[in-house]
């Protein structure tokens, strides 16, 4: 069985750290929280998709090797766009086979001084002849799949609303989020600038700085929490080559192949975090990961069934939506939240829940990482 | 989507060559494409600097998903052609058979507009005419290339640009010269023929009042190099008409370029702000204030231009550059205006810039 020891998150939001200080403060949090010192770990695997654009830092398997000097053994970097971090804790179980306790963290700086570079960099993660050329920018493509999503099944705005109020709520009670204290009405989502019609500002993440460490172990401990299952599936870099605009096939993929090695069934899952880098996408991920039947998301939502309070609490730290979206690091922190709850460890934010599942998308589908924890 | 002609494999990516085989690939056409999304995207990107700007999803008729960028606005459930006409014109007559006439009349043909060239020699024409062929095929494949040629033909003759929606004027920067076009043009076509000037520093409403019917004369001013500069001044001058600058206005949008209407002023809005400050740079320059190398490199620095301005003068060309100066002095009556005589100077040692290897810098 595989444990997940220990978790150490930064505060998510447009920070003066950088790469070095992102890494140094969320690993050392994680290693507190696990009582395990540097030298117990025997791998690192970090999880950052940007550094390259953004920080002209690659080499950051060595960069933590730069900040932490006293380790020297394997660490390797993992990117899959903003998967990075469900595929890195992916990848992280399968050396378990030699190694005791294995260390991941996904860490981003993605605020920049040159405003245009940001979008650039997250550009990258689309297809670049299909998509980028055309124009279709990030924001682009997923308002291409809402307008799809309200054409065949009736969506609406207010939906896409209902959303973001969900998770800026459920931000207030969390403050590491990025939007910790900022009180955000439905008014104020309706009037939001349109960023590529139909999508306003609201309905887009922002674009956050911040790490998240989870330590992966074979060993049990009175704080563990087990990591029954994880998946990770891939699909075309763009959606123009599928069938279906308003499903990923990798997330359903990833999703079933968890569930399976978990033994579990999704109406076991008592808390979720899905990828809401819009919010169009958290109300895709409830119909992929099987929590309603395609195009009936909106039910949900409309019913307040993944609210704090609700029968599926969805997204309980703000989502990328709310708590940050650094890319690296989103994988990890969803991770790091549903640890928590399983703990009983989630504060003002806590629910009821037995197994959690953590659904993390690169790009438009490219890649989704599924994880899945259970209470000890 | 390109497909194998040797082992017949479907690729999605634009391959130059079949990475199975090595054999020659085409584009596989799926017939028409119907929109079945629209968004309209408000923030410029590095590659897409100008917003808004649609991306349309398209799907042909065997099911494969397409998108598209465009600047005009879609419905769902419409036929997406990529050779759009709602400009409501169909045919443009190009005059002149310099850079901008080329850029202009390629830009025309390549939107799918069918295009009459007219220079002053029939040989000259043609010539204006294999370039554009040779532009179109720089992106475009040879049975759309073939096709859109169909469409453009050469002439010497006035007479044979009456059948056109629009013609658009761009000789010489001499306004007897562009007058006597405009005349020629105003007897040759029916007034409801819109024409339009290229004009980069001349009055348009003088030129209007070369012909009978001022109201169908406009200014649609073009930036070098017209492939990817993406503004067009459209120019009003006194007695345009709402109809005659809506239909530049529109046909620029149709063309892929971002219109901006302006008044009849002398250097519209670019060379107005432009000129005046190129020519202080040169009196930077005569007062020893820096040297060239300095002047260019504090403006990169300090104001983000991409390139300084005393090597902007050597691409644009002193003499060009003076006779604007001229033209904005005569307009406006400031002899503010008065081109530098550092400029003057250079002229007359026939330092016009990269055109003659030697301007402020040596090429």
């Amino acid at each position: 069985m595989i444990f997940v020891n220990g978790v150490g998150k930064t505060k998510f939001g447009v920070l003066q750290d950088g790469l070095p200080e992102l890494i140094y403060k969320s690993t050392t949090e994680c290693l507190q929280d696990a009582e395990k010192e540097l030298s117990d770990i025997d791998a690192v695997f970090v999880a950052n998709f940007a550094g390259g654009p953004q920080s002209s830092q690659l080499h950051l398997n060595s960069l933590f090797s730069s900040v932490f000097s006293e380790f020297g053994k394997c660490s390797v970097r993992i990117e899959a766009a903003c998967a990075s971090g469900g595929a890195a804790v992916n990848q992280a179980i399968h050396s378990l086979h030699r190694c005791k306790n294995v260390l991941v963290v996904g860490a981003e700086k993605l605020s920049h001084p040159d405003a245009k570079q940001t979008p650039y960099s997250i550009g990258l993660a689309g297809d670049r002849t299909l998509d980028q050329s055309s124009g279709m920018i990030f924001p682009a493509a997923y308002a291409l799949i809402a307008q799809q999503h309200m054409l065949q099944h009736g969506t609406t705005l207010d939906d896409l609303a209902l959303v973001s109020l969900k998770n800026h709520e459920n931000a207030n009670l969390n403050e590491k989020a990025h939007f910790f204290g900022k009180k955000v009405s439905h008014k104020q989502i309706n009037e939001s600038a349109v960023v590529c019609s139909p999508l306003r500002l609201f309905d887009c993440s922002p674009i956050s700085d911040g790490a998240a460490a989870v330590l992966l172990s074979t060993e049990k401990r009175s704080r563990s929490v087990e990591l029954a299952g994880s998946a990770v599936a891939t699909g075309t870099l763009s959606f123009l080559q599928r069938k279906s605009l308003t499903s990923f096939p990798a997330a359903k993929k990833a999703t079933a192949e968890a569930l399976k090695q978990s033994t579990l069934s999704i109406k076991d899952i008592g808390v979720a975090e899905v990828h809401d880098c819009f919010t169009i996408a958290e109300l895709i991920a409830y119909e992929d990961i099987g929590l309603c039947k395609p195009g009936e998301s909106k039910e949900l939502i409309r019913k307040g069934d993944t609210k704090l309070n609700g029968s599926i609490p969805v997204n309980t730290d703000g989502g990328l939506k709310a708590d940050g979206h650094p890319i690296g690091a989103s994988g990890v922190a969803q991770i790091v939240e549903v640890a928590l709850q399983l703990r009983g460890e989630a504060g003002k934010r806590q629910v009821s829940a037995k197994a959690g599942l953590c659904h993390n998308v690169g790009g438009v589908g490219g890649t989704v990482a599924v994880t899945i924890l259970k209470k000890v | 989507m390109i497909s194998c002609s040797s082992c017949t494999k479907n690729w999605a990516y634009p391959f130059s060559s079949c990475p199975a085989c090595g054999g020659k690939t085409e584009k596989v056409s799926g017939g028409k494409r119907i929109v079945k999304g629209a968004t309209q995207v408000f923030v410029p990107s590095r590659e897409h600097p100008v917003a808004p700007y649609f991306v349309l999803l398209l799907q042909d008729e065997e099911n494969n998903f397409s998108a598209v960028k465009t600047f005009q606005a879609y419905k769902i459930g419409e036929e997406y052609s990529a050779f759009a006409k709602k400009s409501g014109v169909k045919k443009i007559g190009v005059v002149g058979s310099g850079t901008m006439g080329v850029g202009i009349a390629s830009l025309c043909a390549s939107s799918g507009f069918a295009v009459v060239v007219k220079s002053r020699k029939v040989g000259t024409a043609l010539q204006v005419v294999e370039a554009i062929r040779k532009r179109l095929s720089n992106s475009l494949d040879e049975k759309t290339v073939s096709l859109l040629m169909k469409s453009v033909s050469a002439t010497e003759k006035y007479s044979d640009l009456s059948s056109c929606n629009v013609v658009i004027e761009s000789v010489s920067e001499i306004a007897g010269v562009k007058k006597k076009v405009f005349e020629e043009l105003d007897a040759a076509t029916p007034p409801t023929t819109v024409l339009a000037t290229n004009t980069s520093s001349l009055s348009v409403t003088e030129l209007a009042s070369a012909t009978k019917h001022p109201e169908r004369v406009a200014g649609m001013h073009f930036f070098n190099p017209v492939s990817r500069m993406q503004l067009v001044e459209v120019i009003s001058g006194k007695k345009t008409s709402k109809k005659s600058s809506q239909t530049i206005f529109e046909l620029a949008a149709a063309l892929g370029k971002t219109p901006i209407n302006v008044r009849d002023t002398p250097g519209f809005i670019v060379n107005r702000l432009l000129l005046p400050f190129l020519n202080d740079a040169v009196l930077l320059l005569e007062q020893n204030v820096a040297s060239k190398e300095e002047i260019d490199s504090a403006v990169k620095l300090g104001l983000n231009h991409p390139m300084g301005p005393l090597e902007l003068i050597d691409l644009i060309g002193v003499d060009v550059f003076v006779e604007i100066m001229h033209e904005l002095e005569k307009q406006t009556g400031d002899n503010h205006y008065a081109p530098a005589k550092l400029a003057l100077q250079m002229i007359e040692e026939g330092k016009l810039g990269r055109k003659t290897k030697q301007g402020f810098y040596g090429y």
